[in-house]
């Protein structure tokens, strides 16, 4: 009986303990933020899609078309043909298609390319509702992207 | 004749569009406290800092479309949320917001508000058994239970208050109270009051009828669109008259420092409300036997003790 | 899988596949085609005859009691789950855990590739705990083929994983408290987890499935702004974990709510094979980080908490006493922490293991995962076997929760702390 009668005295001061702890809680800053409209930046090492890097001495790429990434690949995100230039030199890709709906973002590509001309973008917001937007063709993306570079250099 | 048809016609919109706002209005508060305890900003999109979320939320439940399982009840199932409602805006009839703001000042106000209160317990139950589906029915069952139980250590809280005044006219229930509030004569049935009311309006740490971890959403799981949107306004009403009878029994309606007037009803109305959603957002839930014995074995011996105290020391005073 | 007859079995089913096929797709040389499709379309159409039968038979007798299917979709199977309840009012009669909603394949996928490219399914095995999975795989690799790690690699593989040994715990923290039902724990749990995330998107750059291990070191250094974050957050995280005793561990209604809820006995842990906070709480000091010391483990200072109630709240106090062992191993191992190289140069990138049989386990959040290699002295592995701990921990709940309340299932379920994708693989 007086066991009880402790108990109930007990529990009814952790109940008040805990809604003072809540309550303190209350007070402090919220720590969400209004996602559109206040923006977030990703840790510079943030594992967006793929893309080719674009080397600033000679303005474009450097795949070879060795077809590394593409046999590493865990679940076959890439679809490479290439062949060598007829003017002789190294072999060129002609065709690069890269699926990020199949990616796992392992980054063993990128390990695995000889010439490191793959990466990661520092995109974060890549969804959609087009299952088409995941297929990337890198070659147009690589032109895309120069020529945005291109504009801002010439602004 | 005309005069009084119009004085009932007023006082019924008057009454259904206060019960609606503020029940949005409560809504939109148990966001924002939910959303500041747990470190959130809550709704900010619609309106200033979201005020008018909770608007756009029932514009949308409104233009939704209204499901019927295949097994359903049909008839018990359109007639279970607008009975759940009904209560609602019957008990806002003997309300004692200010001294000439009761719509209808009955001789037996106090009686008339639980009697109509126990009403709510039909809706839920024709709710849960109407959908035909198994967690309806078990959110129906401990509903029911739940509710029933807790009107006994509820009644009984109310009655030594009834008691020491000596009247059940809700304004006099008031006016007795502008020297002391009853919550200084009595305390213990403050709280079981307070308990008993939380139990009654489904809500957390007494929220088993809809235990989302165990039930999914109780008794409404199947319903949707505008049905689910009256057992949401009539629970936020609940909450809404819960504190409103607390505040009219115990804290001494419109009386306050200064001036009185049905700012300090509204006031403490609010107070109360801010409580009850900081104890949701705090506490775990109980499990249905625990509920039970927490109801048998400790509030409703402290009730009835509380009332025997009541009548003896009325008796050595008197 | 195997098609396996075990004598005296009392339940002998198909695990995954639908009960009447008769095709073992694990088996080398099985292939989906021709028989075996029309075989797989047959049987479920068998199987929904069946079901039928069985749900118009408990139409017809108007009987007492009741079958409830709790999940694949319900908010407290954490996933997909499904629990089938047999039910008389609120108590349970009989739990039958029917898994398989989840799964993917992970361990053919092993096989299908070479070692390199299974790298990144063992963190989507259980996506709570990735960093540890990642080092139970790159561990049993490391055996096979005998590479060395560089002493920084070990200190980042012990700091990685105690985070996400904290993170794993957080998040089961609130999800647990969500399933007692307290809400506002779970949000503040994710403010700290979220921190964790943070300094894993710092180190890997993903958030919450990795591959930041490689054989023999890692991908890429800690960088120092990342070791001060986590220096940082250590003492926030003791205060926040001092609030957060006072606002759950010591309330009167989460202590009625676990106390003496789903006692697992030693023995009954012992022969189900439970492992993990599971099997700690019920007395038996079992930490593989203890028994069986991988990386450089034995060289901290800690110790194995244990309780000896077995009960729901023991499993909790026993988490939450790991979330302190695991802040003193990061203490200690974030102070002494060494310059170097974070990755072994002469690990090599192509490599045939030794023909032979492997095996590694490491502690994850949950019990002992370890991974089961054979290697037939080719590129691909021939048979990767992943023991996940949520499997055998889930199994016991059939024992557990006979004869509880359904609030009580959801504690349980909660308490043991399953994740589905673990359990299906």
């Amino acid at each position: 009986m007086f066991k009880n009668i402790k108990e109930i005295f007990t529990g009814a001061w952790s109940i008040l303990v805990g809604m003072f702890i809540t309550f303190k809680w209350m007070l402090k800053r919220p720590v969400t933020i209004q996602y559109p409209k206040q923006p977030t930046r990703p840790s510079p090492v943030h594992k967006g899609r793929i893309r080719f890097v674009i080397f600033p001495a000679t303005g474009t790429h450097d795949c070879i078309a060795c077809l590394k990434c593409q046999n590493i690949c865990p679940s076959d995100c890439f679809e490479i043909k290439g062949d060598k230039p007829a003017e002789g030199g190294k072999k060129r890709p002609n065709f690069f298609t890269y699926n990020f709906s199949n990616c796992s973002l392992c980054s063993l590509c990128i390990e695995a390319c000889p010439t490191k001309t793959l990466e990661h973008s520092p995109e974060f917001n890549l969804a959609s509702e087009n299952k088409d937007d995941y297929f990337y063709n890198f070659l147009n993306d690589v032109e895309e992207r120069k020529k945005k570079v291109d504009a801002t250099v010439n602004r | 004749m005309i005069n009084i048809a119009i004085q009932i016609l007023i006082w019924a919109v008057g009454i259904i569009a206060v019960v609606t706002v503020n029940a949005l209005a409560l809504v939109y508060l148990e966001r924002k406290v939910s959303a500041h305890i747990q470190c959130r900003l809550g709704p900010m999109q619609v309106g200033f800092h979201g005020l008018l979320q909770t608007v756009a939320d029932a514009v949308k439940l409104v233009s939704k479309e209204q499901i019927i399982p295949k097994n359903a009840d049909k008839v018990l199932f359109i007639l279970a949320p607008i009975l759940a409602f009904f209560p609602v805006i019957v008990l806002f009839v003997v309300m004692p917001f200010a001294p000439n703001l009761i719509c209808r000042d009955l001789n037996i106000g106090v009686l008339y508000v639980f009697s109509f209160a126990s009403l709510e317990v039909i809706a839920i139950f024709m709710a849960g058994w109407s959908s035909n589906n198994k967690y309806s029915l078990l959110g129906a069952m401990r509903s029911v239970a739940q509710v029933v139980s807790y009107e006994v250590p509820l009644l009984l809280a109310v009655l030594a208050v009834v008691l020491v005044i000596g009247s059940l006219k809700m304004s006099e229930v008031v006016q007795y109270q502008h020297k002391i509030w009853m919550i200084f004569l009595q305390p213990a049935a403050f709280l079981i009051f307070m308990m008993g009311g939380l139990a009654d309006t489904n809500r957390s740490p007494f929220d088993i009828p809809e235990a989302e971890s165990e039930l999914i959403a109780g008794f409404h799981t199947e319903y949707s669109g505008m049905r689910f949107a009256l057992f949401f306004l009539s629970e936020y009403s609940n909450v809404f008259l819960v504190s409103c009878i607390a505040t009219a029994l115990f804290l001494g309606g419109w009386y306050g420092p200064f001036v009185n007037g049905i700012h300090w009803f509204v006031i403490k109305v609010y107070a109360l409300v801010f409580v009850m959603m900081w104890v949701r957002w705090t506490l775990p839930r109980l499990r249905p036997d625990q509920l039970m014995n927490f109801c048998w074995k400790i509030l409703t011996p402290i009730a009835i003790l509380n009332l025997l105290v009541t009548g003896v020391v009325l008796k050595l005073v008197h | 899988m195997y098609g396996m007859k075990i004598d005296n079995h009392p339940k002998l089913d198909r695990l995954l596949l639908p009960e009447y096929s008769n095709f073992h797709p694990l088996r080398k040389g099985f292939k989906f085609e021709g028989d075996s499709v029309d075989d797989m379309n047959r049987t479920w159409e068998i199987e929904r005859e069946a079901d039928q039968k069985v749900s118009s038979t408990v139409l017809e007798h108007h009987r007492r009691d009741y079958f409830v299917n709790m999940g694949p979709q319900h908010p407290s199977t954490h996933g997909v789950l499904r629990l089938l309840l047999h039910m008389d009012g609120e108590t349970i009669l009989e739990i039958d855990p029917v898994i398989g909603y989840a799964h993917r394949a992970d361990e053919k996928m092993g096989e299908n590739g070479n070692y390199m490219q299974f790298y990144p399914y063992p963190s989507r095995v259980d996506y709570l705990a990735g960093m540890i999975y990642n080092w139970g795989y790159v561990g049993t690799v490391e055996r096979a083929i005998g590479i060395e790690i560089t002493e920084r690699a070990q200190y980042i593989r012990v700091i990685v994983s105690e985070l996400q040994r904290l993170a794993s715990h957080l998040m089961w923290y609130g999800a647990f408290l969500m399933d007692v039902g307290s809400f506002t724990p779970f949000l503040y749990c994710f403010q700290d987890r979220e921190e964790i995330l943070d300094m894993f998107e710092m180190c890997d750059g993903s958030r919450l499935t990795y591959n930041y291990f490689r054989f023999g070191g890692q991908e890429r250094d800690l960088s120092p702004e990342m070791l001060d974050r986590a220096r940082k957050f250590i003492p926030m995280m003791k205060s926040h974990l001092k609030d957060y005793e006072k606002l759950v561990q010591k309330n009167i209604i989460f202590r009625k709510r676990t106390e003496g809820v789903g006692v697992i006995t030693k023995d009954m842990a012992i022969q189900y094979g439970v492992t993990g906070a599971s099997l700690r709480a019920s007395g038996f000091a079992y930490d593989v980080r203890k028994s069986e010391p991988y990386g450089i483990y034995n060289q901290f200072e800690w110790d194995v908490p244990t309780a000896t109630t077995g009960d729901a709240y023991g499993r909790f106090a026993v988490r939450v006493q790991e979330m302190w062992q695991s802040l003193r191993i990061l203490e200690q191992a974030l102070t002494r922490i060494p310059e170097g190289p974070y990755n072994n140069p002469a690990a090599p990138k192509r490599f045939k293991p030794n023909p032979g049989e492997f095996y590694f386990c490491v502690e994850s959040p949950r019990g002992e995962m370890g991974i089961y290699l054979i290697s037939d002295g080719t590129e691909n592995p021939y048979r990767i076997k992943m023991r996940t701990p949520c499997y055998s921990n889930l199994q016991v709940i059939k024992d557990v929760g006979r004869k509880n309340f359904l609030a009580d299932v959801v504690c349980i379920l909660g308490s043991l702390d399953i994740v589905v994708p673990d359990v299906d693989r």
